[in-house]
């Protein structure tokens, strides 16, 4: 199995889908490939986090507005009553089931013990394999609880340094992988840079030389989104170092920038961020999008 | 999980059961609405509504195993309704606070910067990274509710994992290594 093949293969063996061949043949590549087995830790800290935080967020109103929940399932059963089978149930008595319901949701929401503290009441009317179903959950979310601290502790100080690119002097961000070519590196950031730059001269023309023909097009399209305040002058705050991953057998490098003009977002920075792609020898800016 | 034994009892009318199945997964769902809506309000009333239509429609939920492929999509079509009814309203636009949202944030610290990173990605890819890691979907179950072939969410996925890495500030070779 090649490098290529593992990465492609990185995200369902960490989660767990891929059949046994398949897993065995990335755990024997990982087990002789120091950069992979990078990768895979990188990756499996960071969806680790992911999953965590779907546990993360406890609604506070879902239910609680018992008047509105009203309204809306009478509403329902009118129209199940009108169109004769929306639901088998019958409107008078859904009105009433999901009174209780809310109230029960309710009940939960306000105590989290509650649903496993219900745990001998529902036996009484569920099999018992729901007991030993929400014991598991209760494991799982304590591994989870764990996993998240180790994984806290392995986030890494991110190394900032002055780079002069472009005549700009601007702090990047060093996300301490092993690293693009230096060249290659500089060549991205560069066009990234020179395209800013056009942007805040107005300078269609000097932007469109930098761009793929794709981008071009939607830069006529709708100028408005790339073009910058002419008169306008912006600070650097900082570059991320490129990143790339493979798309339809294309390489792109992404490369995030943080700027400051005064005027998007106030007084605040924004970021640009930036899709490269290689072509003809050059570095082409593909796509630009603007976030907070 | 207990998703078979308690879809069976509240197909069969048993309202505790289905009240069990909103505990499990309000969460689950409520994460993955804050990352499709503007704000929390319109995710937790994507959720409620969500639920409400589960309810009136377990009966028809045939296969006990898949209640949450079958909830998560009745989640996302009602988070697509509300965005058409309403003034669009892009997570990008503002950052969850600690404080003042609906919900009580009971994760780390870094679960916020993790939820609002996952915000400010485009819609096609904070829809996939829902359903793959707050709902815990097979990437053919999401393929299927997203109607897209299942290779098309993989790449969804890779780029939205490279991009979420970044904006993270995480170290990661998502890179091809030749």
């Amino acid at each position: 199995m090649t490098c290529h093949e593992t990465n492609d293969s990185l995200e369902m063996y960490i989660v767990g889908d891929l059949d046994d061949v398949a897993a065995r043949d990335v755990a024997a590549h990982l087990a002789g490939c120091a950069p992979c087995r990078r990768s895979y830790e990188e990756r499996r800290v960071l969806i680790s986090d992911l999953k965590d935080t779907a546990q993360a967020f406890q609604p506070t109103r879902i239910f609680r507005d018992l008047p509105d929940v009203a309204a809306f399932v009478e509403r329902r059963a009118a129209s199940a009553a009108g169109a004769a089978s929306v639901s088998r149930r019958p409107a008078v008595r859904v009105r009433s089931r999901w009174a209780a319901l809310a109230a029960a949701a309710l009940a939960a929401a306000l105590a989290a013990a509650v649903a496993v503290a219900s745990v001998p009441a529902l036996a009484e009317e569920i099999p018992l394999p729901i007991g030993h179903e929400i014991s598991d959950l209760r494991d799982q979310n304590r591994q989870m609880h764990q996993q998240a601290v180790r994984m806290q502790e392995q986030i890494e100080q991110l190394k900032t340094e002055i780079i002069t690119i472009q005549g700009q002097h601007v702090p990047q961000v060093d996300t301490a992988n092993p690293a693009l070519p230096p060249e290659v590196n500089a060549a991205v950031q560069g066009v990234v840079v020179k395209f800013i730059m056009a942007q805040y001269a107005g300078d269609m023309a000097a932007m469109k030389k930098l761009a793929t023909p794709a981008l071009q097009a939607r830069m006529d399209q709708r100028p408005e989104d790339y073009l910058r305040d002419k008169a306008g002058k912006v600070s650097f705050a900082q570059l991320t170092d490129v990143r790339t991953y493979e798309e339809g057998g294309v390489t792109m490098y992404l490369e995030f920038v943080r700027l400051m003009d005064g005027k998007l977002f106030n007084q605040s920075q924004y970021q640009e961020d930036f899709g490269v792609v290689q072509s003809g020898g050059r570095y082409l800016v593909d796509s630009m999008e603007t976030d907070a | 999980m207990g998703d078979p034994v308690l879809v069976s009892a509240a197909r069969a009318g048993n309202d505790r059961a289905f009240s069990v199945l909103v505990k499990l997964y309000e969460r689950r769902l409520y994460c993955t609405a804050l990352s499709m809506m503007g704000s929390s309000w319109d995710a937790a009333d994507a959720v409620q509504e969500a639920f409400l239509e589960a309810y009136a429609k377990i009966h028809t939920l045939r296969d006990e195993t898949k209640f949450r492929p079958w909830v998560t999509r009745i989640l996302v079509n009602q988070c697509h309704d509300l965005q058409r009814g309403r003034k669009p309203a892009v997570p990008t636009d503002c950052d969850l606070m600690p404080e003042g949202e609906a919900h009580v944030f009971v994760g780390k610290e870094a679960g916020l910067d993790v939820i609002n990173a996952v915000r400010r990605l485009d819609e096609e890819h904070r829809v996939v990274i829902a359903l793959r890691y707050f709902q815990d979907l097979k990437v053919d179950e999401i393929a299927a509710i997203l109607e897209v072939p299942s290779g098309t969410v993989k790449s969804r996925l890779n780029r939205a994992l490279a991009k979420l890495s970044l904006r993270l500030g995480r170290s990661n070779r998502l890179e091809v290594l030749e």
